[in-house]
């Protein structure tokens, strides 16, 4: 079938949902598909906060948040980007209040605000209380309330059909995207004068991880099989604190109301690795940390963990700010965090890298100004870049919401102004998505995608996590070489058009697969260390030859090409970075 | 993106409310009805003492209190036998306690009916849910009520009239 | 250690009824019950079919009957549901609703539901310059009711919605709980009266399975008495 609509987005967590309803605010008719229910959407599972300098616990500006953010990022974030977030970030969080967020208050009925890695005050001194929370469930209250805007202003959703191709017009401009609908195996053309992508994260490329299933970076997978780049794919956060061996998150926030990482010798290691800042150092200081911890063998007894200790917190801390979490380790690991230390390890947890997008979310072809036209990416999966090399806790959630907003009104004005009229269909647009589903399909003999995808899970672990090497990072390219065939050969055993979720799972394997490599190449490539990527060869900064972005281009199958950016500097020169 | 679910309708919280109220008063209703009807001594329409299976068996009769058995005796002659029955009417009959007791049991049958029909009318509307079928069963079950109340009214009202005693 | 895993498959399209099959599958106690499906999916049968996500009890995606009871896969581990070696697990879709497939219930009547009480903070003054104020203890009256994840657990756990599947059920209450008590919304004169209706807050009848239900541990039915005790109020004074 071929739905017809001004604007589609494709993927309905918070940055979806907040394109969805400015874009629909402004007139256009627009209409959302995911590949889950929203409400599944991964931006509920955000626990700690959303970082804005509301200033409501004490003094606090926006300047000192983008300081914070650029030197977080490694300075690798573009400084324009970056502003505009710091400076939009207090406006959009009285949106979201006036919308019906349910955020914690502090005594004085305003939005209760705590302490997060990397965010300090007057450029550095001090931790400051910035990041803005509900308990410890900040993205399920806010993708909850986006959603019932969205409801309220009657944005028109397909529920669990997934986006498998973008339609381009032999010009290169966007019209629409190929979804498979779940419940019936139909596959259905969106014919649209927009597109936005809001597809989100790519965690399950590596073994242990914070994100769902569902983040298996569809998004953009589909822009890189499409001939365009994808941007900063090297860097890719390991959140310090994930449940030992779950990888299940624990927030940030645990650290903000107190909480403290030791080691076997019960030593609070971090105040060597961050005399200032000590336990809310950014995520790739502490994840590096604690793996030289364990590797110097003062793991828990001897282990590849470290201990997180509430304790000294008190029960009623922990019940009325980290209820969430208190939950997990009870449920998961039996361990009471009022009683006992967690065990934790870092946990691959988000994608700095993306879709290069310019901050009004248009995507970009081939450096600034080469737009795509009638593409848009928002929120994780997108690369504005305002996260650089790394990002810092409670900035992902202020990501979506700004730039989900500006891309939706962007996308709303464009059409007012232009009233931009349908680019025609090229023929047979859904080829390509047939053709593949029906060479999965048709698949007798080989192995079932688990296993595939197991392996190329453990790789990606082993090899280019937290600290690489030349040797690792090529042992990985290796592996990746073989998993590829394999994953070209994988059979599945439901062959049914009634809700195929193991025709899927293939799908999403191959996205994985592309993603895996296009990672592990921008690593290879950058022969440097900064923020979260981490090279072992190449241990310093290097500004002179990779203060810049990187973009990688699929020329075919295995084969790759980069190209460079330059980084936007606007007030902040690089400096080395000691927290 | 219309739903058929949430349609107004008339409020039913006053219903619901009266079944908390009436469901709140049944529940003292019930233990004066008992204590009186069924354990004071002085009032109760049973015996003053309890009998054993043995002596049930053997034909006994429960002993009274002794105005109970004069009052009956006065109107049914001296060899008159006492039963459970006579003694709620002679208090029916009271003239200063029959208003009391009739208002007590006028009371006690509104608001037995009220909320045993309000709790049938929710059973009746979750299982039968064609809208036809609901008007119909719900006419029905309130006209049910209201003739089990003009009985109960009639019943109540017109007790003891026969046992004013004959002074 | 082994157990028995017992699913109710049924897949429309090649299945006049449901049926049950069994796996014998080497487990983890510490494991969820979603582990235990995910294994079978990935190693045994790839056509069992379930939805997942987050996996750890936050998206709401994997409710279902396990053990006979409305539970997260996701958030059950297996040594709560067995005693010891050899033992069964049961799963069967949430009751009541239809099945789409397998474990997957068609949810759309349960959101057509929340859709119905407005489920959206109503406001008429204009919006301050800055946030609207709340205290800690007005935010305390609905802090409970916001960690609903729109599972579906509860409102397929109750009798009256057993009964009577028109009825709007726990977790669409709640949700008008939630807003309605929010001390920022206005709205109580719109959302009342759908709440308070025929299918609404009044076959509400205490029952409690809800709670029972709830991953969330939400104490709904207080909430909803809440409610109640509202929309009597709101009566009386009309």
């Amino acid at each position: 079938m071929i739905f017809s609509h001004d604007v589609v987005i494709v993927g309905a967590g918070g940055s979806g949902l907040m394109a969805a309803l400015y874009a629909k605010e402004g007139g256009a008719d627009v209409a959302v598909i995911s590949k889950l229910h929203p409400l599944r959407s991964h931006t509920g599972a955000a626990q700690g906060g959303i970082g804005a300098a509301l200033g409501n616990e004490e003094e606090d500006h926006w300047l000192w948040h983008a300081f914070d953010t650029v030197k977080g990022s490694d300075y690798l974030g573009d400084q324009d980007a970056i502003e505009i977030m710091c400076q939009d970030a207090p406006r959009t969080i009285i949106e979201l209040e006036h919308y019906g967020v349910p955020f914690s208050r502090n005594k004085e009925g305003k939005i209760a605000q705590r302490r997060f890695g990397g965010h300090t005050r007057n450029f550095g001194e001090a931790p400051v209380r910035r990041t803005c929370h509900a308990a410890d469930r900040t993205g399920h209250a806010i993708l909850h309330t986006l959603y019932d805007q969205c409801v309220k202003n009657q944005v028109r959703f397909y529920d669990e059909f997934q986006a498998l191709d973008l339609i381009m017009t032999p010009e290169g401009v966007c019209c629409g995207v190929v979804a498979y609908e779940l419940l019936t195996g139909e596959i259905h053309v969106f014919h649209a004068k927009m597109v936005c992508l809001a597809t989100g994260g790519y965690g399950r490329v590596y073994k242990t991880t914070s994100n769902a299933h569902a983040s298996t970076g569809d998004g953009m997978a589909i822009v890189l099989r499409s001939g365009l780049p994808l941007e900063d794919m090297e860097f890719v956060q390991f959140h310090p604190t994930g449940l030992y061996r779950l990888g299940i998150l624990v927030t940030e926030g645990a650290r903000g109301e107190g909480g403290i990482l030791i080691n076997d010798r019960g030593e609070r290691f971090m105040e060597r690795y961050a005399p200032t800042v000590k336990d809310l150092a950014p995520r790739d200081l502490v994840s590096r940390a604690i793996y030289q911890e364990i590797r110097e063998g003062r793991g828990i007894n001897g282990k590849d963990y470290v201990y997180l200790d509430l304790r000294h917190v008190g029960r009623e801390v922990i019940e009325t700010k980290l209820p969430e979490i208190a939950t997990f380790s009870r449920t998961y690991l039996g361990i009471d965090p009022v009683k006992e230390p967690i065990p934790v390890a870092p946990t691959c947890h988000y994608a700095m890298g993306g879709i290069p997008t310019n901050y009004d979310g248009q995507v970009e072809r081939a450096g600034r100004g080469s737009i795509v036209p009638g593409l848009y990416a928002v929120g994780e999966c997108a690369c504005v870049s305002v996260h650089g090399a790394n990002r810092l806790g409670s900035n992902s959630l202020v990501d979506l919401v700004v730039f989900g907003r500006r891309a939706g009104i962007h996308m709303a004005e464009t059409l007012r102004k232009e009233g931009r009229k349908k680019e025609p269909l090229p023929d047979n647009p859904d080829r390509r998505v047939r053709e593949m589903l029906e060479d999965i399909l048709s698949r007798t003999q080989g192995e079932p995608v688990a296993v595939v995808r197991a392996d190329l899970q453990q790789t990606m672990m082993d090899n280019v996590s937290v600290f690489r090497t030349e040797e690792t990072l090529n042992t990985a390219l290796e592996d990746l070489k073989q998993i590829r065939e394999r994953a070209k050969r994988v059979v599945i055993r439901d062959k049914s058009k009634r809700f195929n979720t193991e025709l899927m799972d293939a799908v999403e394997l191959g996205f994985l697969v592309d993603l895996a490599e296009v990672i592990t190449r921008s690593a290879l490539n950058r022969t440097e260390s900064r923020g979260a990527h981490s090279r072992e060869d190449y241990p310093k900064r290097d500004d002179e030859n990779w203060l810049k972005h990187t973009l990688i281009y699929r020329e075919g199958e295995g084969e790759y090409r980069f190209d460079y950016k330059p980084v936007t500097i606007t007030r902040f020169q690089p400096q080395e970075r000691k927290y | 993106m219309a739903t058929q679910y949430g349609k107004t309708s008339r409020s039913y919280a006053m219903n619901w409310f009266l079944h908390r109220i009436t469901g709140t008063f049944l529940v003292f209703l019930l233990i004066t009805h008992f204590w009186v009807q069924h354990y004071d001594a002085q009032t109760a329409s049973v015996a003053a003492q309890v009998l054993s299976s043995e002596q049930i068996e053997a034909g006994a009769l429960p002993d009274y209190p002794e105005a109970a058995k004069e009052a009956v005796r006065a109107r049914y002659g001296p060899d008159a036998e006492v039963t459970p029955y006579d003694v709620v009417m002679l208090r029916l009959a009271d003239p200063v306690y029959a208003v009391l007791w009739k208002g007590f049991n006028i009371l006690f049958l509104i608001f037995a009916l009220h909320h045993g029909f309000y709790g049938l009318n929710n059973i009746l509307t979750d299982y039968i849910r064609n809208p036809i079928g609901r008007v119909l069963a719900q006419t029905l079950s309130w006209t049910l009520a209201l003739v089990l109340l003009i009985v109960g009214l009639y019943s109540i009202i017109v007790a003891g009239w026969g046992y004013m005693p004959a002074s | 250690m082994n157990v028995k895993v017992k699913i109710k498959r049924f897949n429309p399209e090649t299945d006049a009824e449901p049926h049950w099959e069994t796996y014998e599958v080497d487990v983890d106690p510490m494991d969820s019950a979603l582990s235990v499906l995910l294994h079978i999916k990935w190693h045994i049968d790839g056509s069992l079919t379930f939805r997942k996500s987050c996996g750890h009890g936050v998206c709401g995606s994997d409710a279902m009957k396990i053990n006979g009871e409305n539970r997260l896969a996701c958030s059950v581990l297996v040594r709560d549901l067995v005693k010891g070696e050899g033992d069964t697990i049961t799963f069967e879709p949430l009751p009541t609703a239809p099945v789409i497939k397998d474990l997957v219930i068609d949810q759309s009547r349960f959101f057509e539901k929340y859709r119905a009480v407005k489920p959206w903070l109503i406001t008429r003054t204009p919006p301050p310059e800055r946030e609207r104020l709340q205290s800690p203890e007005e935010f305390a009256l609905i802090d409970d009711a916001t960690k609903c994840i729109m599972c579906g657990a509860c409102t397929h756990a109750c009798p009256s919605t057993w009964a009577d599947p028109d009825y709007l059920g726990p977790a669409a209450l709640l949700k008008a709980y939630r807003y309605t008590f929010d001390s920022r919304d206005e709205g109580a004169e719109e959302r009342l009266p759908v709440v308070d209706s025929r299918e609404g807050l009044w076959k509400c009848y205490t029952i409690f399975n809800c709670n029972e239900a709830c991953p969330k541990e939400i104490d709904i039915s207080r909430w909803l008495s809440a409610l109640k005790r509202r929309a009597v109020m709101e009566a009386a004074a009309r």
